[in-house]
């Protein structure tokens, strides 16, 4: 089992998005595939449309349930509208874990739960909310490769910076190296600030960067108000084509990481 | 006006969040007295903790025999551990530390019955063997709910030995062992206690059974 999480300190530069499309495609190939979603603001648990506001159960039990067992994890798990793909969903009471968390080692919790769950899925996709807490140390703790989705506007720079600083301290407090990449989204190439700062990022960080880019799509709102999945909603799409050739560029890096 | 710092130290913000940082990603160690033993650790001891490896402070006999294991050149400390229903004796020489088990690892061998779980810890993943299951195989008797409660974790390795319970603290003269001659079958075993009958294991020879375990 991979976990893949997705994060940003930044909000809206398309962290749902990015794990809603990497999951769908990889259930589509006939992976078990779950969502987990770690964002209070429950994003992707609306997308296939779950009320966070009426779920008894959530992500928030990783945190609150002392004795987590294999068994109580999947009844935390719900279906989507695509087969191989599952979610586990958040809740708006999630943001209490940030004011309730202060024992150590309490940024492992994901990482824990997780490992009971490595029988029965190929690939974890983690959505973390755009704030640097528990929460998304919990999931940057779990992942095997992080993803950082990186709006190409003029502010992305300055946030890139700060989301690598916060990857290297999370290095230092886990005393090993994160696997990350740093994801160009919401590209219009019509507009100077998409293709001036892609062009800013590629020179600042050479070897983070996925070299190629996800353009702006409107079938992404389109998949997201039908409640499925871009692939299954429009497989041909050009939003759809850009995250299966950044499937195909981790897939190798994953492999080079295996033969190194 | 005062001139008093307040208590966060908000000219190093950076070094307040890696505390941060350090405190949500770092399991905490502390020490509990457990009968017949030193010290147990509880949860991840630092790499360089040794809390029951102690060094005794007796006149030192040598035995030489090319046939018994380093550790067994001179009299050694053992302790009596428990799995699967079975007691086995087992060198402290080559234990890093003796620590009460995670329970959320302990709760793993509840999941499934594998002699071998995988656990993320934040130094990595740690491969954790059940005793009992990975020495009987078949022959394990050990109750399905017998809880692995400590984790025997081995010098400069990357994986430990769940086991239920430890309940004694030997030494023992190298003369008042049956040493085997030939491991066949059972590399593992070193040999046999004379007045228990206990096996004592050598532990490094368990290491190609857990790498077969794992492929």
């Amino acid at each position: 089992m991979q976990v893949w999480t997705v994060a940003n300190q930044k909000g809206g530069v398309g962290k749902t998005t990015t794990t809603v499309t990497l999951g769908g495609i990889l259930a589509d190939r006939g992976n078990r595939v779950l969502l987990l979603d770690l964002d209070p603001q429950s994003s992707l648990s609306c997308y296939f449309g779950y009320d966070p506001d009426s779920l008894q159960r959530s992500s928030l039990n990783l945190f609150t349930e002392e004795r987590l067992s294999s068994r109580y994890l999947q009844s935390l798990i719900v279906s989507t509208s695509s087969p191989n793909l599952d979610l586990l969903p958040s809740s708006m009471s999630l943001a209490t874990v940030e004011r309730s968390v202060n024992s150590n080692g309490m940024g492992l919790k994901v990482s824990r739960a997780l490992t009971l769950l490595r029988p029965h899925y190929d690939f974890v996709l983690i959505d973390s909310p755009p704030v640097l807490g528990a929460l998304m140390i919990n999931a940057m703790a779990a992942c095997d490769q992080l993803l950082v989705p990186v709006q190409t506007e003029y502010l992305a720079m300055k946030g890139t910076e700060r989301m690598i600083r916060t990857i290297a301290m999370v290095e230092k407090s886990l005393g090993t190296t994160l696997h990350y990449t740093l994801v160009p989204t919401l590209y219009d190439r019509r507009t100077q600030a998409s293709v001036g700062t892609l062009r800013q990022l590629r020179q600042a960080y050479p070897t983070r960067i996925w070299p190629s880019m996800i353009p702006i799509d409107t079938r992404f709102r389109d998949a997201s108000k039908a409640g499925q999945t871009p692939s299954r909603y429009n497989a041909s799409s050009r939003g759809v084509r850009a995250y299966q050739s950044l499937l195909k560029s981790l897939a190798l890096q994953n492999d080079q990481r295996l033969m190194a | 006006m005062s001139n008093e710092k307040p208590e966060l130290d908000i000219e190093k913000p950076g070094a307040v969040l890696q505390g941060y940082l350090d405190d949500l990603l770092t399991v905490s160690t502390s020490l509990n007295m457990v009968a017949g033993l030193d010290y147990v650790a509880e949860r991840e001891p630092p790499a360089s903790a040794t809390a029951v490896v102690l060094e005794p402070e007796r006149e030192v006999r040598r035995y030489q025999d090319a046939n018994r294991p380093h550790w067994a050149q001179q009299q050694f400390d053992a302790i009596i551990i428990c799995s699967g229903g079975h007691h086995f004796a087992v060198p402290l020489q080559e234990l890093a530390s003796l620590s009460l088990l995670d329970e959320f690892e302990s709760q793993l061998f509840t999941e499934t019955t594998s002699a071998l779980v995988v656990s993320e810890r934040a130094t990595g993943r740690f491969r954790i063997a059940h005793l009992g299951r990975l020495l009987l195989l078949e022959d394990y008797q050990g109750a399905i709910d017998e809880r692995q409660a400590y984790l025997l974790s081995l010098n400069g390795e990357n994986w430990g030995l769940a086991v239920a319970s430890v309940s004694d603290r030997l030494s023992i003269d190298p003369d008042a062992v049956h040493w085997r001659m030939d491991r066949g079958k059972n590399p593992w075993l070193a040999g046999t206690l004379f007045e228990s009958q206990y096996p004592l294991l050598d532990l490094r020879q368990l290491q190609p059974m857990l790498k077969r375990l794992s492929s």
